[in-house]
C-alpha cells in the first residue's frame, strides 16, 4: 500500500460552518491543524506536478485514495489526500454530511495548497485540486476567485480542477471561476448525480467562462472507482436539494427557503427533511474502479 | 471560426427528440444533416423562428426546443430575445448562427458585422446562460452540458460562411414537411406533464 508509506504533512487551516466565514478572511474562525498523506514519485526528478486530493464522504474507506496515488505516482504526479474528516475525529460523513461542512473541506483544500505552493519539492504553477463526490463538489466550490482572493490572496491558484461524480446539491449562484480547465467526471446511472443534473452543473461552470471537459463512465452508478463493489444503501440521497451561495457567502436552500445561520449539523437536518430521500447505489461496477484514470492522467497531462 | 456541417453534426449526435427549429441557410443545412419529423424550418418568416419555438417550449414545457437562429435573421427579430429572456422557457436553447451575411440571397453583409456581439445583447436582454463557441471541438465537448441546462440558454456560434448551398424551398418550407411536424407534436401535445 502506497499510503501506508506516505509522508505526513500537517498544515493550519480554519473549520467554517459557511462561507462567509471563508470569505472574511483568516482571522474570522479559530485556526484548526490538518493532516494530509503525501505521495512523491520516487524517480521523478525537478519541481513535480502536484495533485491535492479533498476526500469524500467515505473518507479513506473508499479505496479511491490508494488507486489514485498509485496511478499518479507512476504517472509522476505527486498526490497530496488532506484528511479533512480524521485531522478532525471523523470517520465519514456518507451517512450524516451535517458532520463537517463543505465550507470546511474548501478551506482545507486552499489552505493545502497555500502550504504546498511553498514546498521546493512542487511546482507552484502546477497544482491541481482533485476529488470525488463530497470532495468533487468542493472541487467545483473551490473554483472560486472570490474564496482563491480570501484565502490566497494573489500568491497561488490552481492550475486545473479534476471533479469526480460531484455532489449537486451545493452551488455557486454567480459562478466566478478561478482561472484553470477542469475536468468532470460522470456515471451514466449515478443516481445521487443524476446525468443531467451533473451536465447542467459543468455547464454552469463553462457559461461563466471555465474551459471545462466532462467525461460520463457508461454504465456507472456513484462511486464507481472505490474497491467496495456496487451496493444499494438506504443512506440519504440529497441530489433533490439546492443550497445556493450568494456572492457575500450565505447559502439558502431553493426549495425549502431553508438559510444557514452558523449551524452547519442544523442547517443539514432541516434540508434532508425538506428535500432529502432515501436510497442511493454506490460503488464499483460494472466497470474497473480504475475506469476514470486513463481519462484523468490525460486531462492533467495535457493541462499541468 | 467553425464550419456549419460540422457543428451542426456535434449538435446531432446529442440532440435526443429535441424539436429543432431552424430558418433559412441553417435549416437547409439542419435538414441534410438530421433529418427528423421533429424540425420545424421557419422558412417565408425571416426572423421569427425564437419567436415561433418561444411559442413551442411554452406549449410543451417538458420538452427540449433548440433554435437555430441566424444573425441576419436575429437583427430583424431582436425583441424576442427580451421576451424570451423575460418569459423564462427553461426548456429553451436559442443558438445564433454567426457569419455574418445574409448568406441565403447572396452574401450581403449584416449591419454591424464584426462589431456587434449577440451574446452581449443576450447577456444584457436576461438570458442567465450564454455562450460563444468558435472551435468546433470545444463545441462538441460542451453542447451536451449546454443542453442540460436550465434555459433559456443562449450560444452563438461563429461560423465561416458556408459553400454553395442545396437550396431546396419545397422540402423544408413545403406542405409535406408541416403536415409530418404537425403529426410529431400531437403525441408529445396530449402526454402527461413529466
Amino acid at each position: 500500500m502506497i499510503l501506508d508509506r506516505a509522508e505526513r504533512v500537517r498544515f493550519e487551516s480554519r473549520t467554517p460552518a459557511g462561507f462567509t466565514d471563508v470569505l472574511a478572511g483568516a482571522g474570522s474562525t479559530a485556526a484548526a491543524q490538518v493532516e494530509g498523506l503525501l505521495v512523491v514519485p520516487e524517480t521523478a526528478r525537478g519541481p513535480l506536478p502536484l495533485a491535492i486530493m479533498s476526500l469524500g464522504s467515505l473518507g479513506f474507506t473508499s479505496g479511491r485514495e490508494e488507486l489514485y496515488a498509485q496511478s499518479f505516482a507512476a504517472a509522476g504526479i505527486a498526490l497530496l489526500v488532506v484528511d479533512s474528516l480524521g485531522s478532525r475525529g471523523i470517520g465519514e460523513t456518507f451517512t450524516d454530511q451535517g458532520r463537517i461542512s463543505l465550507a470546511t473541506s474548501c478551506a482545507d483544500a486552499l489552505y493545502a495548497l497555500r502550504h504546498m505552493a511553498g514546498d521546493p519539492r512542487f511546482d507552484p504553477h502546477r497544482i491541481a485540486l482533485f476529488g470525488c463526490s463530497r470532495g468533487g463538489c468542493a472541487v467545483v466550490l473551490c473554483d472560486d476567485e472570490r474564496l482563491a482572493n480570501a484565502v490566497l490572496g494573489t500568491r497561488a491558484r490552481f492550475a486545473a480542477y479534476v471533479a469526480l461524480y460531484p455532489s449537486v446539491w451545493m452551488r455557486w449562484g454567480n459562478p466566478k471561476p478561478a482561472p484553470g480547465p477542469v475536468l468532470v467526471v460522470l456515471g451514466e446511472n449515478d443516481i445521487m448525480i443524476p446525468l443531467p443534473l451533473g451536465r447542467a452543473r459543468a455547464g454552469a461552470l463553462a457559461a461563466a467562462g471555465t474551459r471545462v471537459e466532462t467525461v460520463v463512465i457508461e454504465g456507472a452508478f456513484h462511486a464507481f472507482d472505490t474497491s467496495a463493489p456496487q451496493e444499494f444503501k438506504g443512506e440519504l440521497n440529497l441530489c433533490d436539494c439546492d443550497v445556493v451561495i450568494a456572492d457575500d457567502g450565505s447559502m439558502q436552500e431553493c426549495s425549502s427557503g431553508l438559510r444557514l445561520q452558523d449551524d452547519w449539523p442544523g442547517f443539514v437536518r432541516g434540508i434532508s427533511e425538506a428535500c432529502g430521500k432515501r436510497g442511493v447505489v454506490v460503488g464499483r461496477g460494472p466497470q474497473p474502479q480504475s475506469v476514470a484514470v486513463a481519462p484523468i492522467l490525460d486531462f492533467l497531462g495535457r493541462v499541468l | 471560426m467553425m464550419r456549419r456541417d460540422l457543428a451542426f453534426r456535434a449538435l446531432a449526435a446529442v440532440r435526443g427528440d429535441a424539436i429543432v427549429v431552424s430558418r433559412y441557410s441553417a435549416a437547409f443545412e439542419w435538414g441534410a444533416i438530421a433529418p427528423s419529423p421533429l424540425n420545424y424550418f421557419g422558412i417565408g418568416a425571416m426572423g421569427q423562428c425564437s419567436s415561433f419555438a418561444l411559442g413551442l417550449a411554452l406549449a410543451l414545457p417538458h420538452h427540449k426546443i433548440i433554435v437555430l437562429d441566424g444573425d441576419g435573421s436575429l437583427l430583424m427579430n431582436l425583441g424576442s430575445l427580451v421576451t424570451i429572456a423575460a418569459t423564462g422557457p427553461q426548456n429553451l436553447v436559442h443558438f445564433v448562427c454567426e457569419n455574418g451575411a445574409y448568406e441565403v440571397n447572396g452574401g450581403h453583409p449584416i449591419p454591424g458585422r464584426g462589431r456587434i456581439s449577440f451574446a452581449e445583447i443576450a447577456r444584457g436582454a436576461g438570458y442567465p446562460h450564454v455562450f460563444e463557441f468558435d472551435d468546433v471541438t470545444a463545441f462538441g465537448a460542451q453542447i451536451a452540458n449546454v443542453l442540460a441546462l436550465p434555459g433559456p440558454v443562449f450560444g452563438t456560434l461563429k461560423l465561416v460562411a458556408a459553400g454553395e448551398l442545396d437550396i431546396e424551398y419545397s422540402e423544408t418550407g413545403g406542405g409535406e414537411q408541416r403536415r409530418q411536424f404537425k403529426e410529431a407534436l400531437k403525441p408529445l401535445l396530449a402526454a402527461p406533464a413529466r
